[in-house]
């Protein structure tokens, strides 16, 4: 079992994570985010690694609860690592989170990424058990 | 794995910039986004032991400028403190829905 502490103090669950690409790699605080479908990760970031849009598999829509619609792209990104796991070339979503500019986030952990999880919270230890 | 150019550049950043504990970090660097190189970070702790700060802004739009701009070394990207709260905002980062279009 791994044990992962979070801060309970933010607003919201964020956990870092490793991300590679062809020119670098980067540690990310990403939200834990089960109401997200795909990862995603500010464009910026993708850029820096050494991605751009044209190595995108695919060009994405986002919808959120407001309606609000965001375009973006997908790029299969070399590894990403999470908790002591790796996900090679997995497809994560590039996006601009310009909205979120104040906030202390680089991106969206997503379902696709947690539904291969098994954990616990424990919130009120502020701790993420991974089994 | 860091080419020959970016170790080069990596060690001469940390030759010239002394490693910070967290806690100095946060002292001399609230409510900043900062780029950590040469960093220790307890596998599963919210934050890092101690870091150099290569890169650092105020806002993330000016921090990834220099990022951008800068050479592209390996690092870990934090914002420093909590940012300002509102009491008539709620955070909330999910997004329902991604499809491709």
């Amino acid at each position: 079992m791994r044990l992962i502490h979070f801060d309970r103090s933010q607003e919201i669950p964020i956990v870092d994570a490793l991300v590679f690409g062809p020119r670098k790699h980067e540690r990310l605080r990403l939200v834990f985010d089960s109401g997200c479908g795909k990862t995603q990760v500010d464009t910026c970031v993708i850029e820096s690694i050494g991605y751009s849009v044209s190595n995108s598999i695919g060009v994405t829509v986002v919808k959120g609860p407001s309606g609000d619609m965001q375009e973006g792209y997908l790029v299969k990104v070399k590894d990403f690592q999470l908790f002591g796991m790796s996900f090679s070339n997995m497809e994560i979503g590039a996006h601009d989170f310009d909205q979120f500019a104040k906030y202390e986030i680089d991106g969206l952990l997503g379902f696709d990424v947690i539904k291969q999880l098994r954990f616990e919270l424990d919130g009120p230890e502020g701790l993420l058990k991974i089994y | 794995m860091l080419t020959f150019k970016q170790r080069f550049i990596s060690d001469i950043i940390k030759a010239h910039m002394k490693k910070l504990t967290w806690q100095e970090i946060c002292e001399q660097h609230d409510k900043e986004w900062v780029h950590l190189i040469d960093y220790d970070w307890t596998d599963g702790q919210p934050y890092p032991n101690s870091g150099v700060v290569r890169i650092h802004a105020k806002t993330r739009k000016e921090f990834n400028k220099l990022i951008l701009e800068g050479e592209p070394i390996s690092g870990a990207r934090i914002f420093v403190g909590h940012p300002e709260k509102s009491d008539d905002l709620i955070m909330m980062g999910n997004y329902m829905r991604i499809t491709c279009a």
